[in-house]
């Protein structure tokens, strides 16, 4: 007995040896579990997104993906939290558009997105939809606009927030057309869509998530879209560049990012998963059901990208009074 | 198309052997979640999600909404026996349910909150039957200035009914409000009195604030007056467990009244749960010719809360699906469960998927069996948790809060905010100061503020819009009648000599 | 206890700590912007919040004075002797909990977290309050980490 007893004691000491020697050892990204942080509720536009991909970027990856739901200051308690993690890839955030614009808004800004992360890549992107309640009585972009010219201040618009892109995106329509909406914050983009079916307000710059059913349905009707090119899933829907506001173009988009200083080795492995993921048909399926179109870039395309939203938006917070105001 | 056509194909489609399954796993997890502090319907649909992924959208959706309402059923457990509310609905059965469980009655607490259960989502399931389309159209009619009078009419109720007097209630409704203006306000997206924290950006955690009032100051107060190291029963026999008929006597009115309200309120997208049970239990206490009963584990003060938000629990799903308005977060994820399998919530749904639709909703009735066959042979189960003397209970309930208030959010910061509001319990415990009003105030603060707010803006700073609307003005009126009674009713009290003055 | 306290004075602490949390509201959002009916700004709400807790505290004071301490001390509970180490240890278990969870995972929270609240009732005793820490580690980990797969980590190193 007490040999065997000897033995146990000496082979649990050789395990735990093994495991401290072995830890740094072998490095070969990835070796446990990938955490997918989400920064905002289960059933959000990320989190959807996140979900429909979860079990592909986990094949690709050769390790479980867990996705983890982070809610906060618009994505970015989660953005900020990401951003100081141990920079070893193992917490990954999947970022939103709200990490340019909303990052800006309080007096001292939670992150840089341009500089503060190790860029993955991007996933998807999502344009905004102009959508009307069909008994308004207009039927296109420029009706409204008339409209809206014969009855100044009375016509109401929805947004999910003050210094929302969609709050962002209508008042640079009404700039450049010379209307004037007043703004009806509301909580988020699903009850900013109810208020324009249930006629509360008139219009509503939707983001595609929440507005697609409606317009499918008959309920709502879609006037425009904010993407530079029409958007596949409403082919007959112009785009507002092709309309009444000439060269604009803005959309939610999505990608991935790590801690600030993760090697770029691990970026480069995330990234090539992440693309093989994006590329199978059932998650660009799903992502199309999202009202999402699937985007592929490299580590170092999309951090550029990310660095011209980053000033774009924060110009624009800038002009109209909002930056650093929180 | 008739109703007796839509309930025969609703069963068809629900009487498979894998929709029964699905069905049967869903209820049972759900109960078994909700029982949990703090894991409710959120986070266990959220870890369930993706296996709706490979199996028919009816058959994920049947078992989604299956823990949906079978957390309903588990959450008042927790309430009766442990004074534990996951959500503010059920923190109103905390007020009777608790007293009864220290009596050595929460057997037959259990019983009854189960029954009601049952009976109001029957309610609203023939409501779905009948009316749901139209039941839809008042969703639409709601706007902010009749939301704004409706919470005005849940926060009076919520005032009324505490126990040591409407004005302590008041008190308490304003603090709760004052709690909720934490974070970034609708309106202007201005951080307020986060303290600079991030984390606070968008509110103090409401299961914190709960557990924190509730079960920590509970402990707290327990361990402080020391009289708590019983075995609360010795031993449990089976006639401790069901309701005596004098019990059962007492419920069917409740029961009847509260289903009614939370069908109606149910409906309305957002706070419909839980104002319908704080709506329903002030009602039962205006109603009953023994109001002081109440809180001191009365039985229409359980059936009525619990009929009220079973049956919103299932009205909920009225506007989510018929509509495409989810009413709260668990609706908005099971409308992305579906989205994902390419069926849009909307008008269209109960003509494009009649079997999903009414597949869903026999599902409903064959769950809610489900629910109640398993649950009253549980109950024993159930009561036996308070043979363990406390003194062994108590570690535990607080490492099972801890945990349920982090898995919310996944954030550390929530449990920090835990002890605070523990603290601020035992003092409010130690000057009679009541936590029930104070959450539902909690709740409905931002909401209040963000319609009341919105109602100007609409009507472009016109106060008259609360009285022009016709439901809006109805509902004040009826806010005004609460409160009038409540005078008048403490006026003739403290005349009285027998009923002890400022008892309500 | 405060509890035990007549009527009258416990009205008074009870009015004097809700006037403390108006006025505190009423001081910290004076910087937000009040705006106007129309408009309003941040500030309109706590404004009429704070003002309406300290009315309600006042009437609190001065009406329920009036009434008699027999309703008002009804169903107190009667105290022991004072015994105060519930108030620390409780809230510190609950700390520990937090700043262990994260840094070291979920097994050393758990135990940390029970071993320190165990001690608030003076008749446990360690044994027990180990096997109670040992079973629930094993009970949490089962439930939470592996059916839940909530994302804790059981221990970090």
């Amino acid at each position: 007995m007490k040999d065997l007893k000897q033995v146990i004691m000496a082979s649990a000491g050789a395990l735990v040896l093994a495991t401290i020697l072995a830890g740094p050892a072998t490095s070969a990204y990835p070796e446990r579990p990938v955490t997918l942080v989400v920064g905002s509720v289960p059933g959000s536009g990320p989190d959807v997104l996140a979900r429909s991909m979860s079990e592909e970027f986990s094949q690709a990856l050769g390790q479980p993906v867990i996705v983890e739901n982070k809610p906060g200051a618009a994505g970015n308690v989660a953005a900020a939290q990401v951003s100081r993690s141990k920079p070893d890839g193992y917490r990954v955030f999947i970022g939103t558009i709200n990490m340019a614009i909303a990052t800006w808004l309080p007096k001292t800004p939670p992150f840089d997105p341009a500089t503060d992360f190790a860029v993955v890549g991007r996933v998807a992107s999502i344009p905004n939809v102009i959508v009307v309640s069909p008994k308004l009585g207009v039927k296109s972009i420029e009706d409204f606009i008339a409209m809206a010219k014969s009855k100044p201040g009375q016509l109401n618009y929805s947004s999910p927030g003050v210094g929302s892109l969609q709050h962002m995106g209508t008042d640079a329509m009404s700039n450049i057309n010379g209307i004037k909406l007043v703004h009806v914050p509301y909580k988020g983009g699903k009850a900013s869509t109810t208020a324009v079916l249930s006629g509360e307000v008139e219009m509503f710059m939707a983001g595609m998530p929440p507005a697609i059913p409606h317009i499918k349905g008959g309920t709502l009707l879609a006037l425009a879209v904010s993407s530079a090119e029409r958007f596949p899933l409403l082919p007959t829907v112009p785009t507002l560049a092709e309309t009444v506001m000439p060269g604009y173009s803005a959309e939610a988009w999505y990608g991935l990012f790590m801690a600030k200083g993760t090697p770029a080795t691990i970026v480069e492995t995330a990234n090539k998963a992440l693309n093989k993921a994006l590329s199978n048909a059932m998650v660009i399926e799903r992502f199309k059901a999202a009202g999402a179109a699937v985007q592929t870039s490299t580590p170092g395309a999309f951090a550029k990208f990310v660095a011209t939203e980053s000033s774009r938006w924060k110009k624009n917070l800038e002009e109209l009074g909002l930056a650093g105001t929180r | 198309m008739g109703l007796l056509d839509n309930i025969s194909l609703g069963f068809e489609a629900a009487f498979t052997a894998q929709k029964l399954l699905y069905c049967f796993f869903g209820v049972f997890m759900g109960m078994l979640m909700g029982v949990l502090p703090g894991i409710g319907a959120m986070a266990t649909i959220s870890m369930l999600m993706p296996i709706t992924f490979y199996v028919p959208p009816d058959v994920g959706l049947i078992m989604l909404a299956g823990i949906y309402y079978g957390a309903q059923y588990g959450g008042s457990i927790a309430s009766i026996l442990l004074n534990l509310p996951g959500t503010p609905s059920s923190a109103i059965i905390c007020l009777d349910g608790y007293p009864m469980s220290r009596q050595g009655r929460a057997g037959p607490a259990i019983f009854l909150t189960t029954y009601a259960s049952f009976a109001g989502s029957f309610f609203a399931i023939f409501l779905l039957l009948t009316v749901a389309p139209l039941a839809a159209r008042l969703a639409l009619s709601f706007g902010a200035s009749e939301y704004f009078s409706m919470m005005i009419l849940g926060l009076i109720a919520a005032a009324s009914l505490a126990q040591h007097g409407v004005l302590r209630g008041l008190a308490m409704v304003i603090v709760g409000l004052i709690l909720g203006l934490v974070g970034s306000d609708v309106a202007s997206g201005t951080y307020r009195f986060t303290f600079g924290t991030l984390e606070l950006a968008d509110g103090l955690s409401i299961i914190a604030v709960a557990m924190g009032l509730f079960g920590v100051a509970e402990v707290m107060a327990n361990l402080m007056t020391g009289q708590d190291d019983r075995p609360q029963s010795g031993t449990v026999r089976i006639r401790d467990l069901v309701p005596t008929r004098a019990d059962m006597g007492q419920t069917t009115g409740p029961i009847a009244r509260g289903g009614v309200l939370g069908a109606i309120l149910g409906i309305l997208p957002g706070t419909g749960a839980s104002i319908a049970a704080f709506v329903a239990y002030g009602f039962e206490k205006r109603l009953s010719k023994t109001p002081e009963k109440f809180g001191t584990g009365h039985v229409p003060g359980i059936v009525a809360p619990e009929a009220a938000n079973n049956a919103a629990a299932q009205a909920a799903f009225i506007p989510t699906l018929t509509l495409g308005i989810p009413g709260d977060a668990v609706m908005a994820l099971m409308m992305s469960a579906l989205i994902i399998h390419g069926i849009q919530p909307g008008p269209a749904v109960i003509q494009e998927h009649p079997s999903l639709f009414w597949g869903l909703v026999a599902s409903f009735v064959i769950g809610n069996v489900m629910l109640l066959v398993m649950n009253l042979p549980m109950i024993g189960l159930w009561v036996r948790i308070l043979t363990i003397p406390y003194r062994i209970l108590y570690p535990i309930i607080l490492v099972l809060v801890c945990i349920g208030v982090y898995a919310v959010g996944n954030s550390v910061f929530d449990v920090l905010q835990l002890i605070f509001f523990g603290f601020v319990g035992y003092l409010m415990i130690q000057i009679r100061l009541e936590p029930a009003p104070l959450l539902l105030g909690f709740v409905l603060g931002p909401l209040l503020e963000e319609n009341f707010r919105r109602a100007l803006i609409l009507s472009r700073g016109e106060l008259s819009i609360f009285v022009e609307r016709p439901i809006s003005a109805g509902l004040l009126f009826a806010s005004l009648a609460v409160v009038i009674l409540s005078m008048v009713r403490l006026r003739s009290n403290s005349k009285s000599p027998d009923v002890p003055a400022g008892g309500r | 206890m405060l509890r035990n306290l007549t009527g009258n004075t416990q009205s008074l602490i009870t009015g004097l700590i809700l006037l403390m949390v108006g006025v505190a509201v009423l001081v910290s959002g004076w910087s937000y912007e009040i705006g106007t009916l129309r408009r309003m700004g941040p500030g309109y709400f706590p404004m009429i919040l704070g003002a309406s807790l300290c009315l309600i505290a006042l009437l609190i004071v001065t009406l329920e004075r009036r009434e008699t301490d027999k309703g008002l001390s009804k169903g107190a509970k009667t105290p022991r002797p004072l015994f105060r180490r519930p108030l620390f240890l409780i809230p510190l278990a609950i700390l520990s909990f937090a700043l262990l969870l994260e840094s070291w995972g979920l097994v050393p929270a758990v135990l940390v977290c029970i071993g320190v609240s165990g001690f608030a009732e003076r008749r446990n005793r360690w044994p027990v309050v180990l096997a109670v820490a040992f079973a629930m580690v094993v009970f949490t980990a089962l439930v939470f980490v592996y059916g839940l797969t909530i994302p804790m980590r059981l221990l970090v190193w």
